[in-house]
């Protein structure tokens, strides 16, 4: 199922956005769906259909599964704890030969 | 506007309002704390030192895309002066230059392998090289030119060596099998152009997400057919989109003038990172312009997010706070990569050049 849902933006004169407009496919459009895998998408779609493809897809977002905003933050911290100290940009390298973007040292011909 | 509505219509905009509702009200329950709150007992990391290390200069004219390849050390940078140059970071050299057909390029990739390279902006295709095979001018080989775009090519990401998935003007997503230039998936959902993709670290084969012109941003699975969440908040074109090292979070920067992130398992975002004297509400006076790109360290505790003012700005992700600027560019910064194993962030900017900020 696609949601075939599409807008427009509209820009007026200044560059200021202005509220979307729908617009139905057009022939060049349409003819350009027409390899999609799905065929019963092939042609025109009304206003209509279209709604319903949004209602569904709005359906299928609804139902995700969430879980608190805590516990998924929690588990974000634990991960950045527990690799914080492998940060090289925060830390740096260690042991400093080990980076690759240090200055070489010049030997010279004594 | 057109003709008297349709009563089937009618009900159906009403199920919409009521599912946007249901959808809102799911994710506010859910929505039981802040990351300030959990990470309030938290120690602060110690401020950034990052200096550039190496300015790649090469490019004559804006350079639009950076990106490193998945050994950390070579990236790819794109510009409107119609070349790729493939750089040695680590030296500062050239490795490859290859002209473009069209310079109007967008967005570049390198494959994680570091065998290809994909390229592609206003000339409405994607063009894959092949590194290791050179023609008989010694530039390497087109292997292949994707076309097919209503749109001009604003995004794309190697999913592996055999398969591309693109962002375009045209507000759709397409998956490409190189091996035969077939277009093997097209996804649509978004209503304005796909300015960025980012793939999840833990399942890079099959789920990204990607941000738009239409202020979301959307998670997608290659094996659904269509987005599996959509998030919002932005108020603005969301211009690049990160995950992060975790893979269960994202972070967004847009033109908004802030940076986002975004956790996938409650569905929301669950913080926001603003430059002070600038950012969402402040004044036109002070505002230092919108994010055009953003970037996670390795860890995820820092977030970074190139702007139009020039700077790089950097956020620690769990505290909220915005701990400097990375400065060095004289326009604006454009797109910046951080290398796989976390060691150097790339930056390209207007003003021609490539920087390699290191610690």
């Amino acid at each position: 199922m696609y949601t075939y849902h599409r807008e427009r933006f509209l820009y007026n004169f200044n560059w200021q956005f202005e509220r979307p407009v729908q617009v139905l496919p057009t022939l060049r459009e349409m003819f350009f769906m027409s390899d999609m895998r799905e065929p019963e998408y092939i042609g025109f779609m009304s206003t209509l259909q279209q709604q319903r493809l949004i209602v569904e897809q709005l359906r299928r977002e609804a139902a995700v599964r969430r879980i608190n905003v805590s516990q998924a933050v929690e588990e974000i911290k634990k991960f950045v704890q527990d690799h914080q100290r492998e940060d090289c940009l925060i830390y740096g390298f260690h042991p400093p030969k080990s980076n690759p973007f240090r200055e070489k040292n010049q030997c010279q011909l004594l | 506007m057109g003709p008297k509505e349709d009563p089937a219509v009618t009900g159906l905009k009403k199920e919409i309002e009521s599912l946007k509702q249901t959808l809102k009200s799911a994710q506010d329950a859910a929505n039981d704390s802040t990351l300030e709150n959990v990470c309030s007992g938290l120690n602060e990391v110690p401020r950034l030192r990052l200096q550039t290390k190496r300015l790649l200069k090469g490019h004559i004219h804006k350079v639009n895309s950076v990106h490193f390849s998945g050994d950390s050390r070579h990236c790819v940078s794109g510009s409107l002066d119609g070349k790729l140059i493939i750089w040695d970071t680590w030296t500062g050299n050239k490795v490859q230059i290859i002209p473009l057909r069209s310079s109007w390029v967008m967005t570049t990739a390198f494959s994680q392998s570091g065998n290809f390279v994909a390229s592609g902006g206003m000339d409405n295709m994607a063009t894959v090289y092949d590194l290791n095979n050179r023609d008989s001018s010694g530039v390497a080989k087109v292997t292949r030119e994707l076309a097919g775009y209503d749109g001009f090519l604003s995004c794309c990401r190697f999913v592996s060596d055999q398969k591309l998935v693109t962002g375009s003007g045209d507000m759709k997503i397409c998956l490409w099998d190189l091996t035969s230039g077939k277009r093997i998936g097209e996804w649509f959902g978004h209503a304005g152009d796909v300015v960025s993709m980012s793939l999840k670290p833990d399942d890079s084969e099959n789920v990204f997400v990607t941000g738009s012109v239409d202020q979301s941003a959307k998670l997608w699975d290659l094996r659904e057919k269509a987005a599996v969440q959509t998030f919002w908040g932005h108020s603005a074109d969301v211009n690049s989109v990160c995950f992060h090292p975790s893979s269960v979070a994202f972070c967004s920067a847009s033109e908004d003038k802030t940076a986002r992130l975004f956790d996938l398992r409650s569905d929301q975002q669950v913080a926001q990172y603003v430059n002070p004297g600038g950012g969402g509400g402040g004044s036109v006076e002070n505002s230092t312009g919108g994010f055009t790109s953003s970037g996670l360290s390795k860890s995820g505790r820092y977030l970074f997010a190139g702007c139009d003012d020039s700077n790089i700005h950097m956020w620690d992700l769990l505290k909220g706070c915005h701990t400097g600027t990375l400065g060095g560019h004289e326009n604006r910064v454009t797109s910046i990569s951080v290398a796989d194993n976390g060691i150097a962030l790339a930056s390209c900017s207007w003003d021609q050049n490539i920087r390699i900020w290191v610690c």
